[in-house]
């Protein structure tokens, strides 16, 4: 709770109050954590120096393994080693048959929701296994910088449609970290590049990684990294390059009936070394002696080629309709950045070059380039860098609709739409006295209810009992910053507001969440109470100093007497609340003076409002200069 | 907050049909910069949530200016000008429309790409004829012609949804 904080350019931040920021890549096959330090970025090293942090985590009924540590029970322990979890969050049973992998996890009774893995520590939600993984990187992060870490951006995949990126927020609420922001990966990898070469222009980020594709455009000018369409597939990666070499290994050792799981296993990791040294070397030499499967003999490249092709030609497809999305054509693009460690495979590289036309950039490290770029928005988000000029634009990658009669989807919101972003749509009852009514959200671009994926239903309930086609009730989308979305009904005629529930199609409720952060071993240790009242002091304390701040600088032109006056009250009574220890009084206060000053706060942002047309960061960017003498003097304040 | 400000005051710029794009988006761009919630996060709800309806309005108000149709239905709304459900449109206009729709049919049942990509484009040209007529009445202040423009702009705009999503079917997204 804090008003707008409003630092003047310029004003260096005191060096003890840096803040600890850290960005994160939770990757399907590896994760990373880098931060800014001394004004330069870089992934942080575990203590064997280690950067990757592999995304695998094993169970077992005493402890729980992350990592490299966790790798060598992949194969002796399949089920209780769960690698790949980031294709499984907010996902249900039926979306994973027959993609790559699904044969290695062992998944517990399906109840139609999010997918949940049998392991010898029970059953685990894939939202607790991505975690885990994020606990370690935020360790690694507090032990780097000194400190428990203030905030962090988490990296997704463009992709990623709203039960995906929900699912992600709860992992990190499970392992107690304070997200800024969820970043697109696509977008990060442009502020890694960005920031180093002040490109201009068009510019097209092709992200292919261990389990998702992502092709994004943005277009880049004067700090502004503005997304003006993404697509791609969050179920096509290089693991599916992998299940494809393995399938090929099968064909040639012509084996009759089916491999064991840990078999499986083994075979899967040889298609890995198989693939990587395909990016190097025109054959590779194979000898497996597994359990149920002996064969040696050599894998062309000729022949992972054609067996791949498929998918490359899937990448293309989405890169054209990107392209066509935006109404842009390849010629027009300036720059092409790789992401991912499946582009090091030579046929995406040349099919990339030849569809735009140019050699993609490469420079940075494409296992790293995400979390590099994650870490400088961090460094910005969390206040390190108050004169930062930059941001970033991001769209909604997946339209948002209604199911309506016939099973058919009405759209309510298009995707590559610009976030944040509200629309507002009105229904009506279809019988007499009908105080209920059932809402079904999805995210696709189909005509079929069938063929989106259904995020939540929502049933209104306390609708006045009126004749049918009476009532005008209102549902608002509204999808945040983060591409998140929230949904709020009112009938309009008598201005009752519907209670709402929500039934998320494939997340978790907010008791569940809550239970999992119990159960999770960190929050265990805290003594909950302590904690509960120590946020409420920083909540409370960061709102008085914030207050005290504005009316400083604000006060005497937006406020009269009295309303200054009655603010100083409020906070008063709050910094009497703070001195004590009474939980529930400091909340009280602190929700009691965030209302009071509200009004206040808008003003202040009414203000940013007009000084974003009129002031000196206008110079040179609207072309001709329409300051005037008014004008001119809000520029010297500046 | 100060919403009562209409889309065209948010950017200061003026009332009118005629726009100059680039200018719009870096206005749009200074105005992002300082309202987007990103300036504010980690500084407490209140301030989010501020930014956020404020970042929503610009959204809109860009969304709104930026597409020709949009800002043509919207400046009549400015004029007090109600659009109707069903419009009656004169015979020819209707007939042409009709014309439209059963060469996209054929187009459909041809499944050509390329005849779809040049219908989608012949249409284009219509549209920026109409929208030139409309910039013409609506600066010569004659609603009634402009209003009729927004109507025409309303069918072709629609055909050409259905032109263009007919042309992804064809490609196979």
């Amino acid at each position: 709770m804090a008003l707008i904080q409003i630092t003047e350019p310029g004003q260096a931040l005191d060096p003890h109050q840096r803040k600890r920021a850290a960005g994160i890549d939770l990757g399907t096959t590896n994760s990373l954590i880098a931060a800014v330090r001394q004004g330069q970025v870089d992934v942080l090293k575990d203590l064997s120096g280690e950067s990757m942090l592999p995304s695998v985590v094993h169970y077992s009924s005493a402890d729980v393994t992350v990592g490299a540590q966790a790798l060598p029970f992949s194969a002796l322990e399949p089920f209780n080693t769960i690698a790949s979890a980031k294709r499984l969050l907010g996902r249900g049973q039926a979306d994973l048959d027959g993609s790559a992998g699904d044969q290695h996890y062992d998944f517990a009774s399906d109840d139609g929701g999010m997918v949940r893995l049998q392991t010898a520590a029970g059953v685990i939600s894939p939202v607790q296994v991505s975690a885990e993984i994020l606990k370690v990187l935020s360790d690694r992060g507090a032990a780097t910088l000194g400190g428990p870490l203030d905030g962090v951006v988490i990296t997704v995949p463009a992709y990623f449609d709203d039960a995906q990126r929900q699912a992600t927020r709860d992992a990190a609420a499970i392992a107690g970290l304070n997200v800024l922001r969820l970043l697109n990966e696509p977008t990060a990898a442009a502020v890694a590049y960005g920031l180093d070469s002040g490109d201009e222009g068009l510019v097209v980020i092709f992200d292919l990684g261990g389990g998702t594709f992502d092709v994004s455009l943005l277009r880049l000018s004067r700090g502004v990294f503005e997304v003006l369409a993404t697509g791609g597939n969050s179920g096509l990666g290089g693991d599916d390059f992998d299940a494809l070499i393995a399938e090929l290994v099968l064909e040639k050792a012509q084996l009759e009936g089916g491999l064991d799981a840990p078999s499986r296993r083994q075979l899967m990791t040889e298609a890995r070394r198989v693939k990587e040294l395909l990016s190097s070397q025109s054959e590779v030499d194979v000898t497996l002696a597994l359990p149920s499967l002996q064969w040696q003999g050599l894998i062309h490249l000729a022949e992972f080629e054609a067996k791949v092709s498929g998918l490359v030609e899937e990448t293309i497809k989405a890169s054209r309709r990107v392209l066509r999305d935006a109404g842009v054509t390849a010629t027009e693009i300036n720059q092409v950045v790789l992401v991912g460690g499946s582009t090091r495979v030579p046929l995406v590289r040349s099919a990339v070059e030849a569809f735009f036309g140019r050699a993609p950039l490469t420079e940075i490290d494409p296992d790293r380039v995400v979390a590099l770029g994650a870490a400088l928005q961090a460094d910005v988000l969390v206040g390190n860098k108050p004169d930062d000029e930059m941001l970033l634009l991001d769209v909604l990658p997946l339209s948002l609709g209604l199911e309506t009669m016939g099973g058919l989807v009405e759209k309510i919101i298009s995707r590559n739409t610009p976030i944040p972003v509200q629309r507002a749509q009105e229904f009506t009852t279809y019988k007499d006295g009908q105080t209920a009514m059932l809402i079904h959200v999805l995210q696709g671009e189909r005509e079929q209810v069938a063929d989106c994926r259904s995020l939540a239903q929502f049933e209104l309930r306390g609708i006045p009992p009126m004749v049918a086609g009476a009532a005008k009730i209102q549902v608002v989308f509204q999808v945040d910053a983060d591409g998140l979305l929230s949904v709020s009904a009112s009938e309009l005629a008598t201005g009752v507001s519907a209670a709402i529930t929500v039934k998320p199609s494939y997340g978790l409720s907010d008791t569940e969440v809550t239970d999992m952060l119990k159960a999770s071993f960190a929050y265990a240790k805290e003594d909950a109470a302590a904690r509960m009242l120590l946020e409420a002091r920083v909540d409370g304390q960061r709102l008085v100093d914030a207050l005290l701040a504005a009316i400083q600088q604000d006060g005497p032109a937006l406020l009269a007497p009295e309303q200054t006056q009655a603010l100083q009250l409020g906070i008063q009574a709050l910094e009497a609340a703070l001195a004590g220890d009474q939980v529930q009084l400091i909340a009280a206060e602190t929700q009691n003076l965030s209302e009071a000053s509200d009004d206040f706060a808008a003003k202040r942002m009414d203000q940013e409002v007009r000084k974003a047309l009129t002031g000196q960061s206008l110079d040179g960017v609207l072309g001709e200069n329409q300051a005037t003498a008014d004008e001119a003097h809000e520029m010297t304040q500046e | 907050m100060n919403f009562s400000q209409n889309f065209f005051e948010i950017f200061q710029i003026n009332v009118a049909f005629e726009l100059d794009v680039p200018d719009l988006s870096a206005r749009y761009q200074a105005l992002q910069k300082r309202v987007h919630p990103d300036r504010y996060a980690g500084k407490g709800d209140q301030a989010e949530r501020l930014a956020t309806q404020w970042a929503t309005q610009v959204n809109e108000a860009y969304a709104t200016l930026s597409e020709p149709l949009a800002r043509a239905s919207y400046l009549l709304d400015l004029q007090g000008v109600v659009l109707a459900q069903n419009p009656t449109l004169d015979p020819t206009f209707l007939f042409e429309q009709i014309e439209l729709r059963e060469t996209l049919d054929e187009i459909r049942q041809a499944g050509s790409v390329a005849r779809a990509e040049a219908f989608i484009h012949a249409l284009a040209e219509k549209q920026s004829a109409e929208a030139q007529a409309f910039n013409d009445y609506f600066k010569a202040a004659a609603l009634t012609e402009a209003t009729t423009c927004v109507y025409r702009m309303q069918f072709l705009s629609k055909l050409s949804q259905g032109a263009k999503a007919l042309e992804e079917e064809l490609l196979g997204y």
